[in-house]
């Protein structure tokens, strides 16, 4: 002590408990900032790199085939069993190239191929689950799915749901829509929806075709489907999906007006929702929750591929009824690289995932040998210290 | 003594504080008139849309001024401390050390608290104009990290301006980084919703390292 008398005996024990407090807090905190960034440092150090390749159905092999872009600039594609092809065993896909060069088949197992009809069907969709899993904002926007002079128009109306029926708000003049808010209100209560939404689907852009508003579930969890036509509200109820416990949506506009959406069950089955209604029970599977999402369909099939970090499932299915065509499941075969922290940090510490958009504390790689060297090195430190006297 | 200590602290900031006022206001006006002008031009809807299509929370470009301000104060107030050996003057005064010490840190914190909702409750009130309520609540809940960032930048400064010695005081520093990339990790609207309350709970116990620092000072530790 240098003199810094105290004015009675309580200072020095708050002042020592506060010391002893901020030593701990210090200690804890370099503790997780090492668990933390450590790992991450390793991990850009000795990251390799890796992708996986695009693999689509083919309809002429009838078999999985992926793009090979080893070999310079000639496209390759190989199939599951090795071989080589060019693109005409993707005519679907290439068509545009294969068109230009009078390439492009006029059939293929009995359908008619036209390139107009080809690329009516075509089209591609992906989802993460880093979207799934966030907090989405608490307002959809409203658009007119039968606009005046034909063409899609930016949305002038926003919709909230509330436990007590659904908000309609004329966004610029930020007033809500009374009679909209009745009416909209009126028509979902009429067909049994139960207020709140608990999933809504939309895509509210005046960049598509046309548009089919909002798939969205109520907080019973059965589907519904809500657009604005002329200003009046239009709802329905798919009935086909009830009994069903569906954890995921996602709205479908695409030209060939075949598909209207997505719904995956908490079992992680896959289902496609006809415009009329049928839903169809697929034999893909795939978690919304944690894996990637990606589906590329065309007039004869539909390739969907569910992935993560480790692998990857992909599905065929029949355009026409999707039914089972085929199924690839593979492990990804990573560059392993010599992970120095598992060697010394007992875990992993990290706050943000690539499944979620949320910062929280996780903890992964448990590590046996890295807990007892940790436990060696805090008491080697505690004997230095008592041996150096501090 | 308590008006005394906050009287001395008031004497040290006040002009730090005029000045923190006045980039916290014209900051603050410089986005919203933006916002004005862009709802004027182009509609309400296309904030609407900002906010909802974009996630966007509108005023993502106040984030580090908290951060900044919170920084900046604590060493304003703490440096001339150091300075003249006036920390040993302070720590004479005939009242408890840690009291005088916890009252200097929940003035900074004080005066950074007013400062915060001043520029929340003029935020929420102009875009509540624009848009719903429910998108505002969002967009403050977004915030609130950033305020919370203000308030650990003031005390982890704070406890690096207290401590005597510069190795301590590195490492607090690298705390310091890590607790800034942590608050600013993510620009995804509500991300901190559910870890927000722990971050706070760990942010306010961050103050018993003003009080090692202190201890030490008080040990005489020295390079």
């Amino acid at each position: 002590m240098c003199g810094y008398g105290s004015e009675n005996g309580e200072s020095d024990i708050m002042t020592f408990n506060m010391k002893t407090a901020g030593k701990g807090f210090i200690i804890f905190s370099t503790a997780a900032l090492s668990l933390w960034i450590v790992p991450w440092i390793c991990a850009i150090i000795t990251a390799k790199p890796f992708s996986a390749p695009f693999t689509m159905y083919s309809p002429i092999l009838h078999d999985f085939t992926y793009i090979d872009r080893s070999g310079g600039k000639a496209l390759k594609l190989i199939d599951s069993k090795g071989n080589v092809h060019g693109d005409e065993v993707q005519p679907l896909f290439y068509y545009m190239v294969l068109t230009g060069r009078g390439a492009l088949p006029k059939e293929i197992d009995g359908h008619k191929i036209t390139p107009e009809l080809v690329k009516k069907y075509r089209y591609s969709m992906s989802e993460k689950p880093q979207y799934v899993n966030a907090k989405h904002a608490p307002a959809q926007l409203l658009m007119e799915s039968v606009p005046v002079r034909l063409e899609l128009q930016d949305p002038e109306r926003a919709m909230i749901f509330h436990k007590d029926g659904l908000h309609i708000y004329e966004m610029n003049s930020n007033s809500e829509d009374k009679a909209k808010t009745e009416a909209f209100t009126k028509a979902l209560a009429d067909i049994g929806f139960r207020f709140p939404a608990k999933l809504t689907s939309g895509n509210p852009t005046h960049r598509k075709e046309f548009d089919e508003g909002y798939l969205l579930t109520d907080s019973a969890g059965r589907l519904y489907q809500l657009k604005m036509t002329d200003g009046r509200p239009e709802a329905r109820h798919f009935s086909s999906a009830d009994g069903i416990s569906i954890k995921y949506i996602s709205i479908v506009e695409i030209s060939s007006r075949e598909i209207l959406g997505y719904v995956v069950d908490n079992d992680n089955v896959f289902y496609v929702l006809r415009p009329s209604g049928e839903l169809i029970k697929t034999d893909a599977v795939w978690n919304p929750q944690k894996e990637n999402l990606y589906i590329s369909g065309d007039l004869l099939y539909h390739t969907i591929k569910a992935s993560d970090s480790d692998g990857e499932r992909i599905y065929a299915l029949r355009t026409s009824d999707f039914s089972f065509e085929n199924k690839m499941e593979s492990r990804y075969d990573k560059p392993q690289s010599f992970n120095i922290c598992r060697y010394i940090l007992p875990f992993r510490l990290y706050f943000v995932s690539g499944n979620d958009s949320y910062v929280k504390p996780r903890v992964k790689d448990f590590s046996w040998a890295g807990t007892i060297v940790s436990i060696l090195a805090i008491t080697g430190i505690i004997f230095w210290r008592r041996r150096h006297g501090n | 003594m308590k008006k005394m200590i906050f009287y001395k602290e008031w004497i040290k900031t006040r002009w730090y504080m005029l000045a923190a006022a006045a980039v916290l206001i014209s900051g603050t006006a410089y986005i919203l008139l933006g916002l004005g002008k862009a709802a004027q031009f182009k509609g309400n809807a296309f904030l609407w849309g900002y906010v909802i299509a974009h996630d966007s929370v509108l005023i993502e470009q106040l984030r580090y001024l908290p951060f900044i301000l919170g920084g900046l104060l604590a060493v304003v107030q703490m440096l001339p401390e150091l300075a003249g050996k006036r920390l040993k003057l302070t720590l004479h005064i005939p009242y408890p050390q840690w009291k005088t010490i916890l009252l200097m840190c929940l003035y900074g914190i004080a005066a950074l608290s007013v400062l915060f909702s001043v520029q929340a409750v003029a935020v929420s009130i102009a875009l509540n104009r624009w848009i719903a309520a429910e998108l505002v609540c969002r967009i403050m809940k977004t915030a609130a990290v950033w305020y919370l960032a203000g308030f650990v930048s003031y005390i982890w400064s704070a406890s690096v301006c207290l401590e005597p010695s510069w190795k301590m005081r590195t490492l607090l520093l690298v705390l310091l980084a890590g607790m800034a990339h942590l608050l600013f990790i993510s620009p995804v609207p509500e991300a901190y919703n559910g870890f927000l309350p722990w971050l706070a709970l760990y942010s306010a116990a961050g103050l018993c390292m003003v009080f090692h620092g202190i201890a030490r000072f008080k040990e005489g530790v020295q390079d």
